[in-house]
């Protein structure tokens, strides 16, 4: 086998395999797949041309990478849910706050035309011709003697009679 | 790669694609179709409200609300979709107070909108929308209220069925009153809910105004008024108070008092506020003025005698005295006496001897030339002949209140001037920011001199049915013919009685006139007049708590 091996002189496409498998080397172990492997020495090019041959078929088993598709398709659905949930309940928190404005708007109109209407009808029952009324049905008449405090003595009264001089 | 590996990446390749499509999609409508697409969202679910303003109300001098706004209902109804009219007409017709007939009538056809009743009771719109009848709605409608009913009609006028004022007072302050209706743009579903608002363009209410009125004095005086129409079988009377110190004015009333909130189902005439809009030659009140003249320009005092006869005649016209029979021959008369006792004869004597120019100048001075601002629609400016065109008779004339016209409110103001010391407080109806203007017409002595001899007037003279007691009363009677409808002179059975005055005349606090249009069974001012002042004075002197000018 020694022999055998001695008389080996790498060939062109050998060389060239072997610098790919040096890369593809490097590659799965930067992406943790080929953890196990062993990183070929410069200082012995010829083993390693020779124990590159067999790894050649645990590289070519590699397992497709869906796992950052699964992330960036459930990222994107779950974009799109929000986009559209989101505004669906901003839309009925908002109609359930306009409803709600209203209502109370409503509520607040009726109040204000209630109050008026009492308003109202207070000042039609305090009319001068309703008290008059009132007062005629009372039995009450016009004071016929008013008298009047004089401010400068204190006490004095005058008299102010309601009777018209010419009636 | 296997096959069934080969077919999940062609199966995440198309639902990539298809959620890059959909991204693709919601851009272009959130973000560049967006403009386009909202516009036309809006036309279909966006509708525009108007929002109403409140009308201002109508206060009187102490707070009391002459005229307010009421919310109302409406009663719609959409009759190409009501199946069954009469059905609807019968449960309606209880609620809205009209015939089924009538109802039937209004929801048989293919409108899509009519109106079954406005601005009806809110009960009453309660009751239709408990009915809950498909195709039949409420809407709020703001109403004018008169909560005082029968109290000052034509002054505070009407408004219309939109809310806009018509006469009057309403009409008069229409801007400050009305205020600026606003918008709301909705979003609302099928049903008309509303879903969102769009945008909101508040209404701005109208503003209140306060009168200068009282309403007991107007009450009063509007009930003397009617007592006076009845008892003398007049046409129509009117009156007006106002403080001569401040021009406001407590009262302006007329005949026939009604309800306020039935003005628009009242005639025309009667409608008018005579005090302003309407102007009559004065007759004898105006003769205050020539003796203002006379006084002012140096001429006479009130003690000046003047040598009169039963008549006096001036180029081509004979004066004669009202009651020349019970008049002497010859008299001698002063000029207080003139005043006092109205005589005709003496006025124009008078006048002669101010002459035209100066009559003419006291004249313009006291406004009667003029419109004074009162804020009321259609105030009457007087009429007098321009100078050039005085024939040598109207020197004869015009001293006693013929061939000049005046509205009450100009001769009121005028007597106002005479009680603030001569000087002339523009009358005014609205408290507001504003001041009113003044001027001086007389000077402060001579209108001392004035309200004395119209003090006698009262005392002595024609207008002792004015007179209060307690009080100094200052007055001055009026009798004027009227002129025929053709114009051609006085009519011998139509006279306006009138008397206009101020108390208490030792420091007046009220000037008041009362006019009666063509009494039936007595015609003198003095005695159908001056009675109603006197009631009217008492009354509003009480009512303000003005004390007695002497202690009894």
């Amino acid at each position: 086998m020694d022999a055998w091996g001695k008389d080996l002189v790498p060939s062109d496409a050998a060389r060239r395999s072997a610098t790919r498998l040096e890369a593809r080397s490097r590659s799965a172990r930067y992406y943790g797949r080929e953890a196990t492997a062993r990183r070929l020495s410069q200082a012995e090019p010829e083993a390693q041309y020779a124990k590159a041959l067999p790894e050649l078929k645990v590289v070519s088993r590699r397992k497709p990478r869906w796992g950052p598709i699964l992330v960036a398709l459930v990222l994107a659905s779950f974009l799109l849910g929000v986009s559209i949930v989101v505004p669906m309940l901003v839309s009925g928190a908002t109609t359930e706050i306009e409803s709600a404005v209203g209502e109370l708007e409503a509520q607040q109109r009726e109040v204000a035309a209630a109050a008026s209407t009492l308003s109202a009808q207070v000042s039609a029952l305090s009319s001068p011709e309703r008290v008059a009324e009132q007062a005629i049905q009372l039995g009450l008449v016009p004071a016929q003697s008013v008298h009047y405090l004089q401010a400068e003595s204190g006490t004095a009264a005058s008299e102010g009679d309601t009777t018209v001089a010419g009636r | 790669m296997s096959r069934a590996n080969k077919r999940i990446a062609l199966f995440m390749g198309f639902a990539l694609l298809f959620l890059g499509a959909l991204l693709a999609r919601a851009f272009y409508v959130q973000v560049v179709a967006a403009p386009g697409l909202q516009e036309k969202a809006e036309n279909q679910h966006v509708r525009t409200v108007k929002l109403d303003a409140p009308r201002g109300t109508i206060y009187d001098r102490d707070g009391q609300p002459l005229a307010v706004s009421q919310t109302m209902a409406t009663v719609y109804a959409n009759p190409s979709r009501i199946g069954d009219p009469a059905g609807v007409a019968k449960r309606l017709a209880p609620i809205l107070g009209c015939s089924e007939e009538q109802l039937v009538a209004t929801l048989t056809g293919d409108s899509y909108s009519e109106c079954l009743a406005r601005k009806i009771d809110q009960a009453a719109g309660e009751q239709v929308k408990e009915l809950e009848i498909p195709d039949v709605w409420v809407v709020a409608e703001d109403k004018r209220i008169y909560p005082k009913g029968a109290l000052a009609p034509q002054l505070l006028g009407f408004v219309g069925t939109d809310n806009e004022g018509l006469a009057g007072i309403e009409y008069e302050n229409e801007e400050v009153l009305s205020g600026t209706p606003g918008t709301m743009q909705v979003v609302s579903d099928l049903s008309g809910n509303r879903l969102a608002t769009v945008s909101v363009e508040a209404a701005v209410p109208g503003e209140s105004i306060t009168l200068t009125i009282d309403e007991d004095i107007q009450f009063e005086t509007e009930k003397v008024l009617t007592a006076v129409v009845e008892e003398f079988e007049a046409k129509r009377a009117c009156a007006i108070v106002l403080e001569p110190d401040t021009g406001e004015i407590l009262a302006m009333a007329n005949t026939p008092v009604f309800d306020t909130n039935a003005f628009s189902s009242v005639e025309e005439p009667d409608r008018r506020n005579m005090v302003v809009n309407d102007q009559y030659e004065p007759g004898s009140t105006f003769k205050m003025v020539v003796t203002a003249a006379a006084l002012e320009g140096g001429l006479v005092t009130p003690e000046t005698t003047f040598i009169l006869g039963k008549e006096i005649e001036v180029y081509d016209r004979v004066v004669h005295e009202s009651h020349a029979e019970s008049v002497p021959d010859r008299r001698e008369l002063t000029v207080t006496q003139i005043l006092a006792q109205s005589s005709n004869v003496g006025a124009v004597q008078l006048g002669l001897e101010v002459g035209k120019t100066r009559l003419v100048e006291m004249i313009r001075r006291f406004g009667f030339t003029e419109k004074l601002g009162i804020g009321f629609p259609g105030e009457a400016d007087g009429q007098m002949l321009a100078p050039e065109k005085w024939s040598g008779t109207t020197i004869a004339n015009v001293p006693i209140g013929q061939g000049i016209a005046a509205s009450p409110l100009q001769l009121a103001a005028a007597y106002a001037a005479v009680a603030n010391d001569g000087q002339l407080v523009q009358p005014h109806l609205v408290r507001d920011s504003s001041r009113p203007w003044t001027r001086r017409v007389v000077s402060s002595t001579v209108a001392a001199e004035l309200r004395d001899m119209l003090t006698v007037t009262v005392e002595d003279g024609t207008g002792k049915l004015a007179q209060v007691k307690g009080y100094v009363v200052a007055g001055k009677t009026g009798t004027a013919q009227k002129v025929k409808t053709d114009g051609s002179g006085y009519a011998e059975d139509r006279y306006i009685a009138s008397f206009v005055g101020m108390v208490p005349a030792d420091a007046p606090r009220l000037v008041i006139l009362v006019m009666v249009d063509e009494p039936a069974n007595q015609h003198l001012g003095a005695y159908v007049a001056a009675p109603a002042f006197a009631q009217i004075a008492d009354f509003s002197l009480k009512c303000l708590g003005i004390g007695p000018s002497t202690a009894d």
